[in-house]
Order: C-alpha cells, then sequence, then structure tokens
C-alpha cells in the first residue's frame, strides 16, 4: 500500500512527464500491432487458400472454355467436360458460381440476418452458389451431419421434375436434412432437398477467385454460416471451370489432359493456376506486406531500447528526489519497489490508450482483412509480445535503479551542494 | 549519545585524494545542542554526513549509543536513519513537485504513522505556515521553505536533528527567526547539531566544535 501511495504521489508530481510516457507507450505497442498484422497477413492470401482447397494452392487452377462459338460448340464443350472429369488426372473439374434466387422464405428469413460477405439477401431474393458435383470436391468440406458429396445420386431425367441437392451453412442447423423446397417455373419445377449442414467455420473459396485476386484484398475465402449451395450434375455448360490435380499428378499434367481432350473436340481452352494468378496480381501487395514485416524485425529491437533509454533518463532527472527520499528514512527497496510500481501502471496505461486506436485502425485502414486475423493477431500474438517488451522494460528500469541507488550514497543523490 | 573514534574520511577522485576528516574524535551528549564551525572546505558536511548515516567514514569508529554505526551496511544504514535522523540543508531539499503538506508527509508515510494528518496539520503549525500546506515549495520564500523543511524534520519525530547550514541561505532576520524554531524543537527534547557560518548564530548554541582543515580544535 506503501509503494503504491508513493508510486502514485510520484506520478502526480511528475505528471506531464509520465503522460508523455504513456503515450510514447502507447504508440509503441501500436507500432508493433500494426507491424505483427502486416506480418501475419502477407501470407494470409495464400495459406487460406492453401488450407481450405483439397489439393492445394498449387495444384489448382481455371479453364476458361471460349465463348464465341455457336450452339453446337456449346455441345461440344458440355462433352469435353464430361469427358475430362472422368480422367485419372484430374481429381475435381467443375463450376460455380452465385446467383439470386427465391424458393424459400424459410431460408430467406435465416440468410436476412447475415448482412457481411457474399451470402446477403437483397429484397425478397437471397443468395444461392449453385456449384457443380464434380467440383464439391475443390475444397476440403466438413458435415455437421447429412450425406458426403459422393453418395448423392441424381436422377438423370430432365424435363418435368429436376433434383437438385442443397447444403446449408451452421446458421441452418434448425432445418432437418431431407426437407424439400420447391421452386415452379413455366412448364417445369425443381425440387431442392437439403442434403447436409455444414459444419461451423466452414469456409470456401471465393468465386471472384477465377477473375482476379487483385492488389486490394486480401482474404480470397468466404465465410459459409449462412452459405447455401445448390448441388447438380447437370450438363450445362459453362466456361470457367475449376479444375485440381489428382494426387500423384501436377496441375500442369491435368492441365496438358485437358488440353488434349479439348482437342479432340474442337473446343478452345485457355488456363491459368492459382500460383501464377497470385503471382501476376498479388505480388506487388505481398511485397509491401514483406517489407513491413522485415521492419518489424528492426521496430521490436527499437521499441525495445527506446522505452529502456526513456525509463532510465526520466530516473536520471530524478535521482534528487530518491536522495531526499533516502535522507527521509527510504531504503533503496522502497524507492525500487515505487519506480516498479509507477512503471507498471505506465505499461497499464499505454495499454489502455492504445487499445482503442488499434481497433479504430483496424476498422478504418484494414477493413479489407479477415476478421480472424483482426481479432486473434492482436491479442494472441501482439499483445503477449507487448507484454513481454513491458516487462523487459520494467524489469531492466528496476535492476538500473537498484544499482544507481546501491551505488551512490544519499549525499550523492542528492547532488552536493553543501 | 554520539561517539566518534578518529574518524577519517577519504575523498578518491581519478588519483586525487582529499583527506576531509583526519582523524575526528568526538562526542556528543544527548539533549545538547551543538554548533559546529570551521572555513570553508574543512569538512564540516562531511562529518555531519557521517553522523547522520548518510555517509560511511573511511577509517575509525563511529557509536551511536552502543551501537557501532560505521559498521553497518547500507541496509542498516537506511533504518538506523530512519529510526534516529531527520535532516535539514542549506538549500531546503524540499520536493519540489510534491506540496507543502506531501512533503512533510512523506517522512511519516515511512514510518506507517496512524493520524497523519493531524501530525503534519502540527507540525506546520508549530513552524507558523499552515496556511501553506496545499502551496508548492517553488512558490515560499527561503524562510518559508526551510521552515517547510524543519516540520518535515519535526514530523519524523527522531532523537536527533541535523542541520547544514540551515540559515546559509537566509537573510540575518530570517536566519535568526530560523534558529528559534530550532530552539523550539530543542526544548521539545531533542538532540541537535547544526553547522554554521554565522557568529550570531554560533553565539546561541550551548556548545561549539570548531572543525580546521579535518581536524577538531579545541
Ligand atoms: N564527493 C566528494 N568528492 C571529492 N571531494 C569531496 C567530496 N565532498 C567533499 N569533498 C572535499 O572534502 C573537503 C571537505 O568538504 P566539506 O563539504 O565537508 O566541507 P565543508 O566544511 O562543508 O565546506 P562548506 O562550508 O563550504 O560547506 C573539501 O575539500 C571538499 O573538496
Ligand atoms: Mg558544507
Amino acid at each position: 500500500m506503501l509503494h503504491l501511495r508513493l508510486a502514485i504521489d510520484n506520478i502526480f508530481s511528475q505528471f506531464k512527464r509520465f503522460l508523455i510516457s504513456v503515450i510514447i507507450i502507447a504508440v509503441s505497442i501500436i507500432t508493433l500491432v500494426c507491424t505483427v498484422l502486416a506480418y501475419e497477413l502477407q501470407g494470409y492470401a495464400y495459406d487460406s487458400c492453401d488450407e481450405l482447397l483439397a489439393q492445394g494452392f498449387e495444384k489448382t487452377g481455371v479453364l476458361y472454355v471460349d465463348d464465341e462459338t455457336e450452339h453446337e460448340i456449346e455441345d461440344a464443350g458440355t462433352c469435353f467436360w464430361e469427358d475430362a472429369s472422368t480422367r485419372k488426372e484430374i481429381a475435381s473439374l467443375g463450376c460455380m458460381s452465385t446467383y439470386l434466387f427465391r424458393f424459400s422464405d424459410e431460408l430467406l428469413n435465416i440468410q436476412g440476418e447475415n448482412d457481411e460477405g457474399i451470402f446477403i439477401t437483397n429484397g425478397d431474393e437471397f443468395t444461392v452458389m449453385t456449384i457443380d458435383a464434380r467440383s464439391l470436391n475443390l475444397c476440403n468440406m466438413e458435415l455437421s451431419k447429412g450425406i458426403e458429396p459422393e453418395e448423392l445420386e441424381f436422377s438423370r431425367e430432365s424435363g418435368e421434375n429436376i433434383h437438385r441437392y442443397i447444403y446449408l451453412g451452421s446458421a441452418y442447423e434448425s432445418i432437418p436434412i431431407g426437407t424439400e423446397y420447391i421452386m415452379e417455373g413455366a412448364g417445369y419445377s425443381f425440387v431442392y432437398t437439403v442434403a447436409g449442414i455444414l459444419e461451423e467455420g466452414q469456409r470456401w473459396v471465393s468465386p471472384n477467385l477465377s477473375i482476379e485476386m487483385n492488389s486490394t484484398s486480401i482474404d480470397y475465402t468466404i465465410d459459409c454460416t449462412y452459405g447455401i449451395f445448390c448441388v447438380d450434375n447437370l450438363q450445362y455448360f459453362t466456361n470457367e471451370l475449376w479444375i485440381s490435380a489428382s494426387d500423384e499428378y501436377s496441375i500442369d499434367e491435368a492441365v496438358e489432359v485437358c488440353l488434349e481432350v479439348a482437342d479432340k473436340y474442337g473446343v478452345t481452352v485457355r488456363y491459368t493456376t492459382l500460383t501464377e494468378l497470385y503471382e501476376t496480381s498479388c505480388m506487388e501487395n505481398v511485397q509491401i506486406l514483406s517489407y513491413l514485416a522485415e521492419v518489424f524485425v528492426i521496430i521490436v529491437p527499437a521499441v525495445l531500447l527506446m522505452l529502456i533509454a526513456m525509463q532510465i533518463v526520466s530516473m536520471l532527472f530524478e535521482l534528487n528526489t530518491y536522495g531526499i527520499m533516502c535522507s527521509m528514512g527510504f531504503g533503496t527497496k522502497d524507492i525500487s519497489i515505487m519506480i516498479m510500481i509507477k512503471n507498471i501502471i505506465m505499461a497499464l496505461m499505454g495499454l489502455v490508450i492504445a487499445a482503442p486506436v488499434i481497433v479504430w485502425i483496424e476498422k478504418s485502414f484494414m477493413k479489407e482483412a479477415p476478421a480472424p486475423i483482426l481479432a486473434e493477431v492482436p491479442c494472441l500474438v501482439a499483445l503477449p509480445i507487448a507484454v513481454v517488451i513491458l516487462l523487459v522494460v520494467i524489469f531492466l528500469t528496476t535492476i538500473v535503479s537498484i544499482i544507481m541507488l546501491k551505488r551512490y550514497t544519499p549525499v550523492e543523490l542528492m547532488g552536493k551542494r553543501n | 549519545m554520539i561517539r566518534l573514534e578518529d574518524i577519517k574520511k577519504d575523498y578518491v577522485n581519478n588519483k586525487n585524494c582529499t583527506h576531509a576528516l583526519r582523524g575526528v574524535d568526538l562526542h556528543i551528549r544527548e539533549g545538547s545542542f551543538t554548533g559546529i564551525i570551521g572555513t570553508s572546505g574543512s569538512g564540516k558536511s562531511t562529518l555531519l554526513n557521517i553522523i547522520g548515516g548518510m555517509d560511511t567514514p573511511t577509517e575509525g569508529k563511529y557509536y551511536f549509543y552502543d551501537e557501532l554505526i560505521s559498521d553497518y551496511n547500507s541496509e542498516k544504514l537506511q533504518k538506523f536513519r530512519k529510526k534516529n535522523i531527520s535532516f535539514v540543508f542549506q538549500n531546503f531539499a524540499l520536493m519540489n513537485r510534491y506540496s507543502v503538506y506531501e512533503n512533510v508527509e512523506m517522512p511519516l508515510l515511512i514510518r506507517k504513522v496512524k493520524n497523519k494528518k493531524k501530525i503534519v496539520m502540527d507540525c506546520l503549525e508549530q513552524m507558523g505556515i499552515a496556511d501553506m500546506a496545499k502551496k508548492y515549495p517553488t512558490q515560499l520564500s527561503g524562510g518559508q521553505q526551510q521552515r517547510c523543511a524543519i516540520a518535515r524534520a519535526l514530523a519524523a519525530d527522531t532523537p536527533l536533528l541535523l542541520a547544514d547550514e540551515p540559515t546559509g541561505a537566509l537573510d540575518q532576520k530570517t536566519g535568526a527567526d530560523i534558529i528559534d524554531c530550532f530552539k523550539a524543537v530543542h526544548k521539545s527534547g531533542k538532540t541537535v547539531i547544526l553547522i554554521t557560518h554565522d557568529m550570531n548564530v554560533a553565539a546561541r548554541c550551548e556548545e561549539i566544535i570548531k572543525i580546521e582543515d579535518g581536524l577538531i580544535q579545541l
């Protein structure tokens, strides 16, 4: 109690200097958190996709089937697709895209609660992702319940009753497996059967990834909590197909096979691998982030040294006060504990000031960055680093103060003036 | 109360050795009012600091009652100071960023005394500066600052009060008032040792020790 009281008195006696120290500590923490964020973000675009894609980043790509042709070639495209997808070199070959649909108010109401990401409602329509059964294994998919995609049975008849399956995100947990939704159109009706509920935290690669990896976004995965995946194996033509290579084969070998098959059906196919996309459009962004990350290596020791120097200098300013306290009967221990408590209060205040600023920086400058990183990195990575730095600073300043106080007699501390 | 036997103090500064005290023998009675006089550089402050446990002698024995203080380490010296010693300095040695009240309260904090407020106000009252409790030392005149310093020494309630040229920075009249304050403290039963240059001040001491070139002159 005595030492806390002394520390608080001491703080108030030097309030301006104390405030400046607190601000410097806060600024150091903020810089630290920002560089750690940059460090964590630099690999995120790659790592998050790599983890999510069943065959990994390097074995995945996109085929563009050229569309300048007439109807007959469209059939050729379909034939190409059907043929190519059976080849052993290819793990998945399929399309996916988002549409605005309306077939169930029940689902519409649940998705209406979501206002982030791509699965949002628009008026009385809501977003679904249509996906080919053969590309469902593009990403690792975990079900909390329901039928695995490989076990789905599709009836091949076209016309009257076309059967499709839907997989729902974890927000739709309350909906029983097997529930049917019917969408009627002129002369046809689609039946959608709920085949499964996705595990909580399931993500999917963003359909936009096939268009470009631009240099402003960092996250190319999407949250599937409110996701609705419509699965079919209808052979309708699409000019953009996701491709991934089988375990034993490289993406180049898989693409090679596709080119051969395309030749056979007289279809023109272009392709790009994710690695290529990444290198052409994201590299700049990744470079900048990695420079920032390198700065991090310099910033940490610099921050450390600056804080220690600052604390020691401010202690030197107060040697006279410590000398006077000694002449009144205070001991080295009392004064050291006082200095330590003062530093702890300073560090805590620095953290308290830094926290809202960090949140603000994240909200205004890093809103593109993935939420999990923004939430976890400052708390799980940067905070421990900051705490360790502050502890080192507190420890060293206390040690230095003890050495100083032991080294000089009270008379010397006061400065000889009599 | 205080017995010094052959106390020597050398200051060694990059090969320069100053013999500040060269064998001081001294006896000071409990309850006395002693003045130390001597020319500048004769070793008065050095002697007082050793008596006050703020510095250690290079050689010799310092007894406080029966305790051999000259053998103490810094931790024991601190306890000794806390229990027995209060200082008043020529430059007042107040903590300028603390209020008058906080300055006087400081020695009570370390001594874990109860009823601090009353003691502080009593001491300030006794020194006639109770109405300045909330001010800061820099807002006081020299005489008032020295009264504050004496109030602080008084609050500590130690048996021995040491003053190093307490009137050195003050004019004649104010200096005389300050000596009155010391006299009052002395009357309340404390032992007072003060250093002075001023013969008027020296004349008011019960006993006078003259020190010259690190040695006591009889
Ligand atoms: N820290 C120190 N280092 C080196 N020499 C010192 C130190 N303190 C004092 N001295 C020397 O010791 C001698 C005695 O000093 P002291 O301060 O005791 O004198 P004093 O009698 O108090 O003088 P004054 O009346 O001017 O205050 C002086 O020669 C001084 O130069
Ligand atoms: Mg002196």
